[in-house]
């Protein structure tokens, strides 16, 4: 291809030169006549035996002649350069493409260039390693297109057309299947390009492996599942101890009434009617026992965030009720202040009870060093004159020093002997994930406030009513 | 004066488990009064009432242990029985410090639960007993003469008759008389059961000082 197009050029050169021949010849008449041997003599050694000649001479033929001669020696000479310079011209280009494939090959990068009149793909060497392709440098749209599949193929044709059409560079990702099974990722930059100026009649494309840079990004996806796996499993150690209390009150219940009652039957005299209250009393029980059990599993599951209408009050009194006695054993008073019609948001129960959970724990451990009577809870849900729907959690813990506070939201960052400094990253992440925000802040008077915004419907964010409030 | 019958106080905020647990102990024999709420059994607790305390270490507002250091500010007699769903080591220390006879572990069987609360009992009236032996002896010595202790204080620290005499400066009939006097007003047969009572109720040291 490359010598059609030097043919192709070195052709088209022939006609120009003729056109600058015709318009210089004017100018040499002119410069002939002020007779300035000196000027030609510059022009040319070549023309020197000439000048010499002239100098002798008076006759106006030979004036006539010497222009002539003159003249055709300039043009060939002038000729002669003007293809020379094209040639050098040639090579340099030719070089600095070497030299262009030489460095996007050692960036790892490949080019393609597709010719869309002839439908066919320039391709460098590294671009065909990549792709997997065998042949020469050129083939057919078809071919090159090969190592794509279904819907990706369809979508790469369709935006390289688009390119040509809008004259945009295009951008875009491809998976490859590997003949080991493996996915190679491609991405893929074309740019249009115009050959003589005006509409663009090429497609000029760099190709990038991303393989590496995909695989660490699924990595690092996996590494956040499993790190909101690993605080939900610390924060339910942290709970253990009121966990193993919240399931062994029905297990009591269950047992003791299953004991009361076959004492009962064995003293002859019994009420049959209360046998009847305490199987009732045992099925409760156990179905309560179940309930808790599949609250942990589902806070133990690694979910991917789903969406569905929550109601906020709801999900903070549930996480309550579940935190309960680890509050309790603490003395923990707990206080609310619910908004009730602003509450309704989308978003994942699970992970949002996740995040109070770990706020709850969080407020309880501050408070460790309070006397009981000095440890309290307060949260509050309200609307934001933003139009969002805005949690706070309040102790009367130690609270947050300066020092601490640029860094809550570090991973890893804790002041605690057994902290694993996960819990705030990961509430942080999953209300960023909900389209919202957390904000953590000391209070004048000691303790913390922890609170988050979260985006409410449309219709609710735009009432401008003050909403009702319930306290409790 | 009939004594009344033992009675158990169970206090828990779990409702099923109180109801459970309350029948448990009714079935097993014992009359049982249950709370969920620790500020109304401590208003209603009866301390002159025989029995036992079974006392839930996790309660809402006070704690077990709140409730535990609220009696004990009280005149309160029956022995405590903590019942807890974890196994939670300081908590226990701070609950056997403070007095409490058991720390049973949620969830109980029958026979423990019955078996500490009767021991619980027992144990109670025998505190009982000898809380009344007490106050009958102080009683007995508060109805002796000047004298009369003089000569007990001396006679429960091991002196001869001789040496009372001498020490009071009376004759050592009227010595005789006196203790043949504390004898009866003690209501001790012998000398040893005198000694014995004397030891018992630590008025020994008491008495001693007090005589000489
Ligand atoms: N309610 C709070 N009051 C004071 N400090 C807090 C509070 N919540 C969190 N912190 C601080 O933020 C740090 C990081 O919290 P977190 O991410 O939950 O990790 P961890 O609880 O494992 O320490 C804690 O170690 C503590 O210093
Ligand atoms: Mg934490």
């Amino acid at each position: 291809m490359r010598l059609t197009l030097e043919a192709i050029e070195s052709l088209q050169a022939v006609p120009d030169a003729i056109a600058r021949l015709l318009r210089l010849i004017p100018l040499v008449a002119m410069l002939a006549a002020a007779i300035t041997p000196a000027a030609f003599a510059m022009e040319s050694l070549a023309s020197a035996p000439l000048l010499l000649a002239a100098w002798h001479m008076t006759s106006g033929t030979f004036l006539l002649i010497f222009i002539i001669v003159a003249g055709l020696t300039y043009l060939v000479l002038k000729f002669h350069r003007e293809v020379e310079s094209r040639r050098y011209a040639e090579r340099a280009a030719h070089d600095s493409r070497d030299q262009i494939e030489i460095s996007v090959a050692a960036a790892n990068l490949g080019l393609w260039d597709w010719d869309p009149v002839t439908d066919t793909v320039w391709t460098s060497d590294h671009c065909r390693t990549m792709l997997g392709l065998t042949g020469g440098t050129t083939m057919p749209r078809e071919k090159f297109l090969d190592c794509l599949q279904g819907e990706e193929r369809a979508l790469a044709e369709a935006r390289m057309k688009e390119a040509m059409i809008t004259g945009r560079q295009c951008e875009a990702e491809y998976s490859l299947l590997q003949p080991d099974g493996s996915t190679q990722w491609i991405a893929s930059r074309a740019t249009p390009r115009s050959r003589r100026g005006g509409k663009p009649d090429h497609l000029l494309g760099v190709l990038m492996d991303i393989t590496s840079r995909k695989q660490a990004e699924q990595e690092a996806v996996e590494q956040r599942k499993q790190l909101t796996h690993l605080t939900r499993v610390s924060v339910l150690g942290a709970l253990s101890g009121a966990l193993a209390h919240e399931l062994n009150q029905p297990l009591t219940a269950i047992l003791s009434n299953a004991q009361a009652a076959r004492r009962m039957l064995s003293h002859k005299r019994y009420d049959i009617s209360e046998i009847r209250q305490i199987l009732e009393d045992i099925m409760a029980d156990n179905m309560r026992a179940g309930d808790i059990i599949s609250h942990l599993r589902s806070l133990l599951r690694k979910d991917e965030l789903a969406r569905r209408p929550v109601d906020m009050n709801q999900l903070i009194d549930g996480v309550l009720a579940f935190s309960k006695s680890d509050l309790v054993l603490k003395g923990v008073r707990v206080t609310k202040d619910f908004c009730t019609d602003c509450a309704m948001i989308e978003g994942d129960p699970v992970q949002l009870q996740q995040v109070l959970l770990n706020l709850f724990v969080n407020a309880g451990e501050a408070m460790n060093q309070m006397p009981m009577s000095e440890k309290s809870l307060h949260i509050v849900t309200e609307k934001t004159r933003a139009g969002h729907l805005r949690v706070s959690v309040t102790d009367t813990g130690e609270g947050i020093s300066d020092s601490n506070l640029q860094f809550l939201f570090e991973p890893f960052h804790t002041t605690k002997a057994l902290g694993l400094g996960l819990g705030l990253p990961i509430c942080n992440w999953i209300i960023m994930a909900h389209g919202g925000q957390l904000f953590a802040q000391g209070n004048p008077g000691g303790g913390a406030t922890f609170s988050f915004d979260l985006p409410l419907p449309i219709e609710v964010a735009n009432e401008d009513t003050e909403s009702s409030r319930v306290f409790g | 004066m009939r004594t009344p019958s033992p009675l158990v106080y169970l206090v828990d905020d779990d409702p099923s488990v109180l109801r459970a647990v309350k029948r448990l102990l009714t079935a097993g024999g014992f009359d049982t009064k249950a709370y969920s709420d620790p500020a109304l059994f401590l208003a209603e607790h009866n301390p002159a009432t025989p029995g036992c305390i079974l006392l839930d270490m996790a309660l809402p507002g006070l704690s077990g242990i709140d409730v535990q250091s609220k009696l004990a500010a009280t005149a309160h007699r029956q022995p405590v029985i903590f019942i807890s769903g974890e196994n939670n080591v300081p908590a226990t220390i701070t609950a056997l410090k403070g007095g409490a006879v058991d720390f049973l572990l949620k969830p109980f069987d029958e026979t423990v639960l019955l078996a500490a609360v009767r021991a619980a009992i027992a144990r109670d009236a025998v505190t009982r007993e000898e809380e009344a032996e007490a106050g009958d002896i102080a009683a007995r010595l508060a109805g002796l003469t000047p004298r009369e202790r003089a000569v007990f204080a001396r006679v429960i620290a091991g002196r001869l008759n001789k040496q009372i005499a001498a020490d009071l400066q009376i004759v050592e009939k009227t010595v005789k008389v006196h203790r043949a006097r504390v004898m009866k007003k003690m209501g001790a047969r012998s000398l040893a059961e005198l000694v014995r009572l004397a030891y018992k109720y630590g008025l020994v040291d008491k008495e001693v000082a007090s005589g000489t």
